[in-house]
């Protein structure tokens, strides 16, 4: 167990940014708590966000957000676990690998298996993780009234980074 | 036959084990990320849709840096009749405009059609409902308002001075969001008027008053208040002020559309002067028209 634990590395500040975009309204939001963990003996990860962490550069926007869409008092928490395909001790050359990572996505209390691309590097004190994916709306059953469907896209593109260090 | 039994009982719970154990093991990272956070204290959000229920301040204050515009009409009584079309032939107007300077505290301003009525108001949220380990039960804001009546003066009233024109409202704004659909209020309101039109009728009143929202839908919610005089009102019979309506909310809008017995829109008049009498008609339909505008970004967005 403590052999596990010594090839367990975590972060507790990944920034999570995401960006909606159409004709009439951009809308983005950025966190900077996001939790990881992964185990560098197998390529097992799992990654959290807390929804009400999004912030806004509108107050109203943030609002929105919670209350309506991702309802955040219901479904406080998105993650991400699985494994990381082709795991081997030679991504840990100091280099930077292009990566997929099998596993759930868990958004608005859905669960969908995604493989998601991104990209990872072993630095002296951790690894640095970073993937770019996007998020459909109506996957995870998250609602637009008609009349949003102007200001809000269907496709939410989401942008990660987080730094993994030894426990 | 009993031996058999007994291998087929260890293989299902060798099965079992491998399968407990290889899901344990994803799950197990995710419990440990679980564990590795701090709970923190969250601020309850959203108890009302809007700064106001009916007539009477909701917690709720403009964001920081938002200007929240409000145009409200009041029609006339629907006991007026068919040749008033059931009151939508006169209408009051009230255009506010106020402005959140922090995310706690906002000042505004208003006028109001009805007595011509100027006012200057700030609010301010000084305990907000929050949960987590320091969680707290209920929020509790603050509303101060100065009205000016900008009537011509009477000769009826003379000596008629500047200082006559003004009166004032403090008010306590306790609410809670029981859950995603109840928020419930309780609002006592100290009224002042430097002037009252009958001799014998009070300058100081206080009141109490009760309101909450019901959510039927995430855009929609059905809104009741009621304000109960604490100082007896000088007019024989009148009524308190009882309103219902509801809210319905796209975007950057809120639509408030209700029925009230109270012809005024500012606190004076709803809470001191007394309303129509719901039994004879007396109720004003009217809404509440808000639009957000976002002046100034959060830095951190």
């Amino acid at each position: 167990m403590s052999v596990m634990n010594a090839q367990r590395y975590m972060g507790h500040s990944g920034m999570v940014h995401f960006h909606s975009q159409t004709l009439m309204e951009d809308i983005e939001a950025t966190l900077t708590d996001m939790t990881g963990i992964m185990d560098a003996v197998d390529g097992s990860f799992a990654f959290q966000v807390k929804m009400r962490s999004f912030s806004f550069a509108k107050a109203l926007m943030q609002e929105h957000f919670n209350e309506d869409y991702i309802e955040s008092d219901q479904f406080p928490k998105a993650s991400f676990q699985g494994q990381i395909v082709g795991w081997s001790v030679s991504l840990g050359d100091g280099e930077t690998h292009v990566v997929r990572a099998e596993g759930v996505f868990w958004c608005h209390g859905i669960e969908q298996r995604r493989t998601i691309e991104g990209s990872l590097k072993k630095a002296d004190d951790g690894w640095e993780i970073s993937c770019r994916f996007p998020v459909e709306l109506e996957e995870h059953d998250i609602d637009v009234p008609g009349w949003a469907t102007y200001l809000i896209s269907p496709t939410i593109d989401v942008d990660v980074q987080i730094k993994l260090t030894q426990q | 036959m009993r031996k058999q039994d007994s291998s087929s009982w260890q293989v299902v719970l060798l099965l079992t084990l491998l399968v407990c154990s290889v899901s344990s093991r994803g799950q197990g990272l995710l419990d440990v990320l679980n564990e590795s956070e701090e709970p923190v204290t969250v601020p309850v959000s959203a108890t009302f849709k809007d700064t106001r229920i009916v007539n009477v301040q909701s917690n709720e204050t403009p964001g920081s840096g938002v200007l929240h515009f409000v145009i409200a009409h009041r029609f006339g009584t629907l006991s007026s009749g068919a040749y008033d079309l059931w009151g939508l032939d006169n209408a009051q107007m009230r255009m506010g405009l106020d402005y959140g300077l922090t995310d706690r505290f906002a000042i505004g301003v208003a006028r109001n059609t009805y007595q011509k009525t100027y006012e200057v108001n700030a609010k301010a949220r000084v305990l907000r409902q929050s949960t987590g380990p320091k969680a707290f039960p209920f929020s509790l804001s603050w509303y101060s308002v100065m009205m000016v009546n900008g009537l011509k003066a009477s000769q009826e009233y003379s000596p008629y001075y500047f200082t006559h024109r003004l009166s004032y409202v403090h008010q306590a704004i306790l609410t809670r969001k029981f859950n995603e659909r109840l928020s419930l209020a309780l609002v006592p309101s100290f009224v002042h008027r430097n002037f009252v039109e009958a001799t014998g009728d009070k300058h100081d009143m206080f009141l109490i008053g009760g309101g909450g929202r019901y959510k039927l839908g995430p855009r929609f919610s059905i809104n009741a208040e009621y304000h109960h005089r604490l100082t007896p009102a000088f007019a024989l019979g009148a009524s308190p002020s009882l309103s219902i309506g509801v809210d319905i909310e796209t975007g950057g809008h809120v639509f408030q559309l209700h029925m009230t017995n109270a012809r005024g829109m500012f606190e004076r008049s709803f809470l001191a002067e007394p309303a129509g009498s719901w039994a004879n008609g007396d109720i004003y339909f009217g809404f509440n028209l808000s639009r957000v505008f976002q002046l100034k970004t959060n830095s951190e967005g």
